[in-house]
């Protein structure tokens, strides 16, 4: 009994108390947690009614007229709101070894619709201001600003689309019989269909250019934005600018499809802290992991997102000669530069060529430092046979070791690469800029004089820079960070979706060891045979044993 | 079949414990590097730090025991008898050949598993824990632009864990190898180790002889005879690192023929029971005399009461260790021995009395005495010579100013093995030491020449014979006047406790 007792107190109960404490106490609160039960948004009510002003009461036969009319109060507001790269498309940026240069919509190429020059009647449906149909646009006639594209609340006001209907009213200009004083007299700060009638549909549909910006999240479950949800419960509905925090019209946000430098951010961190998990281990990811990349497991939770787009498949027409209007071809896999994609929707028609659209797509991962470089316009195109990528986000895990900017290490982000193949002249070896919309025939437009030649030669011209005549097509890609569609905690991805190795979440990123992911065989399979090999002795051993103990 | 005490309990929790933390980390580990779910990958992170820290706090803990208890030695690398143990493993256990080792409480090991052990702890887990250290502060060492190379760490430690698990599956067999397959395994629950009765009676005999040394650390010649606590030593660390059962032996059974004093004393105090020992130590030849007779009889009043409190105190249930008291021996002569003693039971559970052991330290005692009196007196009065200078077991010698040997007495002789002083007066004393031995000795003779009294501890003499012995010498110097001719002093001999202490040292069975 007393030694029953003795090995009970020197065995079983150091075993249970040691093992429940390290069982008990199996985590590691972050002393600096900062709950998100704490985040306060506030949402300031408005201050006037701007139905009273009598400045609104005149009937508007011209927005312009209108814009004057809020000018005629905010009358600072018109200077503040022309530097912005909402009304410029344009922004002074640094590209970390290459200086400072004008970047923005207006001088870049991407590989959607390519480039807003010589298409500036098209692409002005999404500026904020009335006539920019052409270069010679006069950015500083104030009066020329859409106020109300964004600050309209009553949902009526929307522009023209100058590929439908027969009057055109002007580049930009609201669509007809819009009710200009009822939209005056209801202005207010922008709601989320606001900014989403331009940044939902960029790409020429809902969905299509961004992947994580879609019509859906006007009214949604948290389950698709945990942040913009509407629905359900626990939504906190919260608007485009209590992220995008916004002074003088400078909204923060950087798309780095159109910018370079690490400012003017708007990030996660502002409202949870950079310790947000209860567990330090979580937190301690972050020096490495943008919030991001566990928390969007997936894009395009709604609408489909176009993936890649296949311009060199554009202008076949049917049987008939006729350009073929839209149709979704058969197949749900497409294989494009040697990667096949899976559940996916075919389009194809004459203007565009083939585009493939996914839904409930899976990002893929990158290092990336917060800068990014472009393709130029004028850039010279080096190697075609790898695909371009017009803009090459910087980051790598040396720079997350050893930083080039200390306040922005490298971390690993998740991006949509959206890829393509678009014209380039393989002669002068530049990407070529196409014009492809007019509402006339004859002007070189591609859609409807459906001539690569044409296009290409009339783009370039414009641009002011040479076309040699011949075209072809080349792959690229472009890197589109992901940023919303941020799903529930529940939802964010788990330890084994990166730390496996089979098929880890970033297979493809290469260079450091990541628990998990990453064995040596040769020390594994050493190891195996080691300890195979141990066994296979002591088994030899102990049969020896017995078999001499028989004799 | 006999069973022996071999762990201890701290060795025993911190075995089991280690082994639960091993093969937990081990699991938790491999969960963390490969591709199979037991506690999910985030509990396996977590539950592998936790454990980690419990294990290095268990080091911590161990390697603080090993080195305050001596156990350290245990690990000491020796290569005699290494061969014997590989070809046992290799050939002779299949021959049912004996085991070329015997393990006791001091020699738990071995060879093969000292060596194998000495790189566990010096190698394996060093590299495992450090490796792991540096991988859980990886991200801090990044920051710091320390390093940043996490695969080297990583390979590191899972190479460490491989070998670490082959060492577990090894050891796990190993343990079957023993009198019968689970002996081991239940040793090591139990602290006791099944044996065949020829291997329990030669690891019984190496445990009393070592147990013996401990005890007698504390006659070890240096300090005074005033402090007490020199001599005390647990006896329950004698009993325990005797081997000996309490529950199902009696300590008589172990004790009886040994050369340790034992007696049996009744709950009323008279004597039951003395061995030879006892009878020689009170130089007495008569059984009878003692056996009935109050533990009180025959003691100074000053003795008397000490014992009677000692014997109260055992009887209340105390164990005493190591309380020196006096002894008036059968010839009148006075006797000093340490004294352990422990109640026994009847088959009840009531204490019957006591029983325990006596150890001798007259001699000791004695010479002290003599020296603190010449001291006490300086020269004036020296009977150190005459009370020193006739002892029996106290070896006295006298040596000029220059070193050469003035006198010495027949036990000095005996002790160097010298068949007269004619041989040896008027030699150097550098003549039976080493030249190592000879100049320390030689700084310590410079200080007693100064008029300093100095104990010199234990030190080593060459026989005649050219045998080794060892001794504590104790050195004080002679006046003439005022003038120092000399010096004096006392050996006591210490090879039997040197040889032992030498042998736990080596380790060698």
């Amino acid at each position: 009994m007393k030694k029953f007792i003795e090995i009970v107190s020197i065995i079983i109960v150091p075993w249970i108390i040691i093992f429940w404490i390290v069982f008990t106490f199996n985590g590691d609160r972050d002393s600096q947690y900062f709950s998100k039960d704490h985040i306060v948004v506030q949402h300031k009510k408005a201050a006037v009614d701007h139905s009273k002003f009598p400045a609104l009461q005149k009937m508007f036969k011209t927005p312009q007229e209108m814009t004057a009319a809020c000018l005629s109060c905010h009358n600072k507001t018109g200077q503040e709101f022309m530097k912005t790269p909402h009304w410029q498309w344009k922004q002074l940026d640094t590209i970390p070894g290459r200086g400072v240069h004008d970047l923005g919509k207006i001088n870049l190429l991407n590989n959607f619709c390519i480039g807003v020059n010589s298409n500036e009647f098209m692409c002005s449906m999404c500026h904020a201001g009335y006539g920019y149909d052409r270069k010679g646009f006069d950015f500083h006639a104030q009066d020329n600003i859409d106020c109300v594209v964004c600050h309209d609340n009553t949902g009526t006001y929307q522009k023209s689309n100058p590929g439908k209907g027969k009057m055109l009213p002007g580049a930009g200009y609201p669509a007809p019989g819009t009710d200009l004083n009822k939209v005056a007299q209801h202005v207010g700060n922008p709601q989320k269909s606001n900014c989403g009638s331009c940044h939902f549909v960029g790409g020429g549909g809902n969905n299509v250019k961004h992947g994580d910006l879609e019509k859906a999240q006007l009214s949604c479950t948290r389950d698709l934005d945990v942040h913009m949800a509407s629905k359900g419960k626990d939504a906190p509905n919260l608007d485009c600018q209590d992220c995008h925090k916004t002074e003088h019209h400078n909204i923060t946000g950087h798309l780095y499809t159109v910018a370079s430098s690490a400012s003017n951010r708007s990030t996660c961190v502002q409202c949870h802290t950079d310790k947000p998990h209860e567990s330090k281990l979580l937190n301690d990811h972050f020096k490495t992991i943008a919030c991001q990349t566990c928390h969007i497991p997936v894009y395009a939770k709604g609408a489909a997102t176009k993936i890649i787009w296949d311009w060199s498949s554009a202008l076949r027409m049917d049987k008939n000669g006729k350009p073929i209007p839209g149709e979704t071809l058969p197949g749900n896999t497409y294989t494009f530069d040697g990667k096949t994609f899976c559940n996916v929707t075919i389009h194809y028609d004459s203007k565009h060529g083939t585009a493939v659209f996914q839904k409930n797509v899976e990002p893929e991962y990158v290092w990336f430092n917060g800068t990014a470089n472009h393709h130029l316009l004028h850039d010279k195109i080096g190697d075609t046979a790898s695909p371009l990528t017009l803009n090459p986000l910087f980051g790598s895990y040396q720079d997350r070791v050893s930083p080039a900017n200390p306040e922005n290490p490298s971390k690993i982000w998740p991006v949509k690469v959206m890829r393509g193949k678009q014209p380039y002249d393989p002669v002068n070896r530049l990407l070529i800029n196409p014009k492809l919309f007019s509402r006339e025939k004859g002007k070189g437009a591609l859609w409807v004089d459906f001539d690569w030649n044409v296009s290409a030669k009339a783009g370039m011209e414009y641009v002011g820079l040479p076309y040699s005549g011949q075209l072809a097509f080349m792959k690229t890609q472009s890197m589109w960070l992901l940023n919303h569609e941020v799903a529930p905690a529940d939802q964010a991805l788990q330890c084994t979706a990166c730390h496996t190795n089979t098929n880890s979440k970033l297979k493809n990123l290469s260079g450091f060891y990541l628990p998990g992911r990453d064995n040596s065989n040769l020390l594994d399979n050493a190891g195996l045979v080691f300890i195979i090999l141990v066994l296979i002795g002591v088994s030899v051993h102990g049969i020896l044993r017995i078999v001499s103990r028989k004799h | 079949m006999k069973r022996v005490l071999i762990y201890k309990k701290y060795e025993r929790f911190w075995h089991w414990t280690q082994a639960a933390l091993i093969l937990l980390l081990a699991l938790t580990g491999f969960e963390v590097h490969s591709n199979f779910t037991v506690f999910g990958y985030e509990q396996a992170v977590f539950l592998h730090r936790n454990l980690a820290w419990a294990f290095m706090i268990l080091i911590v803990f161990t390697q603080f025991w090993n080195f305050t208890t001596g156990e350290w030695r245990q690990y000491l690398p020796s290569t005699k008898m290494l061969k014997a143990q590989i070809e046992y493993y290799i050939t002779g256990i299949f021959r049912h050949a004996a085991h070329p080792t015997r393990k006791t409480v001091y020699n738990k090991f071995n060879p093969l598993q000292r060596l194998t052990y000495l790189g566990l702890r010096v190698l394996i887990i060093p590299v495992v824990v450090l490796s792991g250290i540096v991988y859980m502060y990886y991200d801090y060492l990044i920051d710091n632009g320390i390093f940043h190379n996490l695969s080297v760490i990583a390979y590191i430690h899972v190479a460490g864990a491989f070998l670490l698990l082959g060492f577990v599956i090894g050891h796990i067999y190993l343990t079957t190898t023993g009198h019968k397959p689970l002996s081991a395994i239940k040793a090591m629950v139990t602290g006791w180790e099944e044996m065949s009765d020829e291997d329990a009676e030669i690891a019984l005999q190496e445990n009393l002889k070592v147990a013996l040394v401990e005890s007698r650390k504390g006659i070890s010649g240096k300090g005074s005879i005033e402090k007490d606590h020199v001599f005390e030593s647990a006896f329950e660390e004698v009993v325990g690192r005797l081997g000996i059962d309490t529950e199902s032996t009696r300590l008589r059974e172990r004790l009886i023929h040994s050369h340790v004093g034992y007696f049996r004393i009744n709950r009323e105090g008279y004597y039951e029971e003395v061995n030879d020992a006892w009878l020689n130590l009170y130089k007495c030849v008569d059984r009878k005399q003692v056996i009935g007779s109050h533990v009180s009889f025959d003691r100074t009043e000053e003795g008397k009461k000490r014992i009677i409190t000692l014997v109260n105190q055992v009887l209340t249930g105390e164990v005493i260790s190591g309380e020196r008291v006096e002894r008036v021996c059968k010839d009148g002569s006075l006797g000093y021995h340490t004294v352990s003693a422990v109640p026994y039971k009847d088959e009840a559970g009531n204490i019957a009395g006591l029983e325990g052991f006596i150890m001798d330290i007259t001699a000791q005692v004695m010479a002290e005495q003599a020296l603190e009196k010449k001291i006490a007196a300086r020269h004036v009065e020296n009977n150190f010579y005459a009370l020193v200078s006739a002892s029996k077991e106290v070896g006295y010698f006298r040596i000029d100013k220059d070193g050469f040997y003035q006198d010495v007495n027949e036990t000095w002789l005996q002790l160097y093995k010298y068949d007269s002083k004619e041989e040896l007066i008027g030699k150097h004393y550098s003549l039976s030491r080493t030249r190592e031995d000879f100049s320390a000795l030689e700084k310590s003779v410079k200080k007693v020449l100064l008029g300093e009294t100095i104990p010199f501890g234990i030190t080593r003499r060459f026989c005649k014979d050219g045998s080794v012995g060892y001794h504590t010498i104790t050195m004080t110097p002679v006046y003439e006047g005022k003038e120092i001719v000399g010096f004096e002093g006392y050996i006591v001999d210490k090879t039997d406790t040197k040889l032992a202490e030498e042998e736990l040292k080596n380790s060698q069975v």
